[in-house]
């Protein structure tokens, strides 16, 4: 098995390359020195080079494992309920406004702690209150349906 | 002496419970909006501008400034209780501040904070009144090369402060600056890493990055631990005020950090993530244990927490001598007075010293309406550390989410800060810092551009860099702070390996 | 305590279920009215707090008293200005959504390296509101003492003298550009804005600084600065004193930002009419002329038609400073 550092170091290696790859593309030089390409090759470069290092040390260590790092029973019903909810708001807030995908979010992440009717009271208010405070009193356009909310 | 004459003048225009009033809903609404990440100053300024319209210049300024100065104290609160720090200043507020709320002293984080925010900006404004004109002209020597080296120098302060976990670190640091990358080049306006995406044409958000790897890594973390966990007892709120034995240390961090924020403060366009670490790392070093240090060292939020404001009261000193804004905050200060009738700049002081003088008197005024309004309240926010987790997840969530949105009105902001977070959720189970990201990430952006500019100006030659005083003092300053944290990084292998950031 | 609680949720759900009917219904009773008949969104696509946007808010509330209906400013941030345009091409033409507007716009599609999607005819030209013209100033003891002076000596040395501009493909660019193009070779040195370009003539950083004529005025008076020219067809009220390029050299160099308010493409003429009419009030009212002069900027109005000739030929003039 190996330690999960070789996985985060791949990573590494993997920005870094696409960056250093982009930014081969880019001009070194322009008319008068530096170009835009100078910084981006230096730093991906570099951030190639030390992620390597990094990853034979990781191949000779034992490190934290993969298996070690997901969570079991709650703990990932928890966390997939928090990103879960989070992307689901992402995924409807365009169509059906702030209102209705922020109660679904709250009322998804209250209901893990409540029964259902108080999460969905809770969510209800929550949303109210925030919805009044940034858009009458703050001012900020928040995305809303066709019937203004 | 002339000057405290006027200055009582000034405390006499300020004084009147009109302007009283505007100074209090000024400083009252820059906290509200300094506590939401994402709104900030700018935003908070240009919400209130069109209700200044009416008002008398002074009147306008002195509700304006307290925007400026109240958004400094905000930004605090939440580094402390939900280590997210709304703007770049509050970001090494987070590395003790953050533990320090853990283990129940989130009163005492804010309190320090609000007494040495105090005093640095008396003590920065104290300097604005004595000496501001005459120094405000030698900072004007500051041109890209000397950036360029300050940046430098605030870099090898970052390397200095990896310990042990240098590799990590910089690569950490590294993956940080190439963030700092994408966008438009600012030489030659080609677009770079943008894949396409407009969004990502004007470069990732300090905030969305900021709230993703360090608030919301923190959420998903706490989350899957114990969002159930049953009353797992909170740590009991301890007083707000420091223990007895920590008043030394945090008084002489807040003088050092004074010191350091007022004389970062007069270069105009200095990040005011600068002179943060520099007190953080100072405090470190001065430390008779530097391994409490990340782990809830008091001095660790007392030393940043006062060069951070202590910065900001100097940074008005190019405004009113020079008429230069010295960050976009205070740019929008200068539309403000200019927009009044007033200009900026060597004849401001002379020409209406009756309107400089009860701006200045204001900000004392301000300044202690803050403290008194934030000993108290920082117990009521310590107690936010109290709610359940189950009550408090669902909120905070959502309220990041709105912050997030509110940068630039915005879902892109929101789902990066969610791509953040989870990628700062694997980063944190591995223990791989985060702090190198943000800080690189700053810093890179103003790193590339003043490089750039000074090569530019040279014609791509490098040796001018050591030509120029200042810049080769500084150039020298972080050649030695690497080469002496590298060898003590090789010696100490394997030492207090958890005082890295 | 529980009783307590659940009252207050129910009241507030019962408060969001009002405020939500009441809106929809709000919405229903004014639709066959003329225009306006309801909040008019104006979007301006930087950020809040920039000289951009409180001017574009100072319009706004007025054209709230002019035309009875709020006027909303939402600020849609992004790729300098493109996020928010393409807001505006997506939006009904029907009036209720406009968008400030700025030559960057035109710099934007015409940069082949950004392959944009639109180009003039996806807006409709309202009226031009800000004309910010451009001021070049050096250092009280630089050897330059007029504009002439300074081509000659950039003539001799081509790419030596320097000259801040505002960033990449501003006005300030494009215009030393258009001087390369006559083979007038500077170096530009990008800032970030006014305050760094500031800093950098007054630090003595760079030998020239472009910047607009209402910025740099105090620094003129005040003797900080010295003003060579004005990049314009006439003299500029904030310079009185300072010839133009071409009074001086006998070069046409003109640079400006010119900000104004577009609307959707195919924009219902009798919103445009009245639209026209409102922003022309409002620019004569000698107070509004003053609240700009204070900022530093100058009002000139043009309506739809002039606006739309006026963006044309500068269409051209990009296309051939900058070569694209």
């Amino acid at each position: 098995m190996k330690s999960i550092e070789v996985y985060v170091s791949g990573f590494f290696i993997l920005v870094g390359g696409v960056i250093f790859w982009q930014a081969a593309l880019l001009p070194y030089n322009s008319q008068y020195g530096p170009g835009p390409g100078l910084m981006p090759i230096w730093v991906s470069g570099l951030m190639i080079i030390l992620s390597a290092v990094n990853l034979v040390i990781a191949f000779k260590n034992k490190g934290t494992q993969f298996a070690d790092l997901i969570p079991q029973g709650t703990g990932l019903i928890n966390l997939l309920a928090c990103v879960g909810s989070f992307a689901l708001f992402m995924l409807i807030v365009k169509y059906v406004g702030f209102t209705i995908s922020s109660i679904l979010m709250l009322f998804i992440l209250f209901s893990r702690g409540y029964k259902w009717y108080w999460g969905l009271g809770m969510s209800i208010a929550v949303t109210a209150i925030l919805f009044f405070v940034f858009s009458s009193i703050l001012g900020v356009p928040l995305p809303v349906n066709e019937f203004g909310w | 002496m002339e000057s405290l004459g006027y200055l009582l003048q000034g405390f006499e225009t300020a004084g009147t419970w009109a302007n009283l009033l505007l100074c209090l809903i000024g400083v009252t609404f820059g906290m509200c909006v300094g506590v939401l990440p994402g709104l900030g100053p700018t935003a908070g300024t240009a919400l209130l501008l069109p209700l200044t319209f009416g008002l008398p210049p002074v009147s306008a300024v002195i509700m304006l400034s307290g925007i400026y100065y109240g958004a400094m104290y905000g930004g605090t609160i939440t580094s402390v209780l939900i280590n997210t720090p709304g703007e770049s200043a509050s970001l090494m507020t987070c590395m003790d501040g953050y533990p320090m709320a853990r283990q129940g002293r989130a009163g005492s984080a804010l309190g320090i904070a609000a007494i040495g925010s105090f005093i640095g900006g008396i003590l920065a404004l104290l300097v604005l009144i004595l000496v501001g004109p005459i120094v405000a002209k030698q900072a004007l020597k500051f041109g890209p090369p000397e950036y360029f080296a300050l940046v430098v120098v605030g870099l090898s302060l970052l390397i200095g402060l990896m310990g042990k976990s240098l590799l990590r670190g910089l690569i950490a640091a590294l993956f940080g600056f190439a963030l700092a990358l994408i966008g438009m080049d600012p030489l030659t306006g080609t677009i770079r890493f943008a894949f396409g995406m407009e969004e990502l044409e004007d470069g990732f958000e300090f905030v969305s990055i900021a709230m993703g790897l360090f608030g919301l890594s923190e959420i998903f973390i706490t989350a899957e631990e114990n969002l159930n966990a049953q009353a797992q007892k909170p740590p009991k709120i301890q007083n707000m005020l420091p223990r007895r034995e920590e008043w030394g240390p945090s008084i002489k961090a807040i003088l050092r950090g004074s010191g350091i924020g007022m004389i970062l403060g007069l270069v105009p366009g200095t990040n005011s993530v600068i002179p943060t670490i520099l007190s953080y790392t100072i405090e470190k070093k001065v430390a008779k244990d530097p391994s409490r240090f990340g782990k809830g060292a008091i001095e660790g939020v007392a030393g940043p927490e006062t060069a951070n404001n202590a910065y900001a009261g100097a940074a008005l000193i190019p405004l009113f001598t020079l008429g230069i804004p010295s960050s976009p905050s205070i740019a929008i200060l200068l539309g403000a007075f200019i927009m009044h009738g007033l200009t900026p700049g060597p004849t401001l002081l002379q020409k209406n010293p009756e309107f400089v003088w009860g701006v200045i008197a204001s900000m004392f005024i301000g300044n202690l309406i803050l403290l008194i309004m934030n000993l108290p309240l920082a117990n009521v926010w310590a107690r936010i550390t109290m709610v359940p987790f189950k009550i408090l997840l669902p909120n905070v969530l959502i309220i990041m989410i709105l912050g997030a949105y509110s940068i630039n009105n915005s879902m892109f902001d929101v789902g990066a800060m969610l791509a953040f977070g989870i990628l700062g959720y694997f980063m944190k189970k591995v223990a791989f810092p985060l702090g190198p990201v943000l800080l690189a990430f700053v810093l890179g952006k103003i790193m590339e551009t003043s490089l750039l500019k000074s090569l530019t100006i040279f014609s791509g030659s490098f040796i001018p860099f050591f030509q120029r005083p200042i810049s080769a003092t500084l150039l020298v300053v972080a050649f030695a702070i690497i080469s002496i944290s590298l060898y003590f990084a090789y010696k100490e292998k394997g030492i207090d390996a958890d005082t890295e950031i | 305590m529980r009783k307590t609680i659940s009252l207050v949720l129910v009241l507030l759900m019962l408060g969001v279920i009002l405020v939500g009917c009441s809106n929809f219904a709000g919405k229903k009773q004014a639709a066959d009215s003329t225009y306006p008949n309801k909040p008019i969104t104006l979007i301006v696509p930087y950020s809040a707090g920039g000289s951009s946007d409180i001017g574009a808010r100072l319009v706004a509330k007025r054209l709230e008293q002019e035309l009875g209906q709020p006027v909303v400013v939402e600020n849609v941030v992004g790729a300098a200005g493109w996020v928010g345009w393409q807001k505006l091409a997506k939006a009904k033409p029907d009036g209720y959504t406009l968008s400030l507007f700025t030559l960057a716009y035109i710099t934007s599609y015409l940069n082949p390296d950004n392959k944009r999607d639109m180009n003039l005819d996806n807006v409709t030209q309202l009226v031009n509101h800000v004309w910010d013209v451009t001021a070049w100033a050096v250092k009280p003891d630089s050897p330059f003492k007029d504009a002439r002076e300074l081509l000659a000596y950039v003539k001799a040395n081509p790419g030596k003298v320097t000259v801040a501009t505002s960033g990449v493909y501003t006005q300030h660019h494009i215009a030393v550009l258009a001087l390369d193009k006559l083979g007038y070779k500077m170096k530009p040195v990008h800032t970030n804005g006014l305050a760094e370009s500031l800093t950098m003539a007054l630090g003595g950083h760079v030998d020239v600084v472009s910047m607009g004529a209402g910025d740099v005025r105090n620094q003129v008076k005040e003797g900080a600065l010295r003003a060579l020219a004005v990049l314009d067809t006439k003299r500029s009220r904030f310079l009185p004193d300072v010839p133009t390029f071409a009074e001086n050299t006998g070069i046409n160099l003109n640079a400006y930002a010119a900000r104004g308010y577009v609307g959707p493409a195919n924009m219902d003429p009798a919103a445009v009419k009245r639209l026209e009419t409102a922003f022309k009030k409002i620019m004569e009212d000698p107070q509004h002329v003053a609240e700009m002069e204070a900022m530093g900027l100058d009002v000139r109005y043009m309506d739809s038609k002039a606006y739309k000739a006026f963006l044309k030929q500068e269409e051209a003039d990009q296309k051939k400073a900058l070569g694209w």
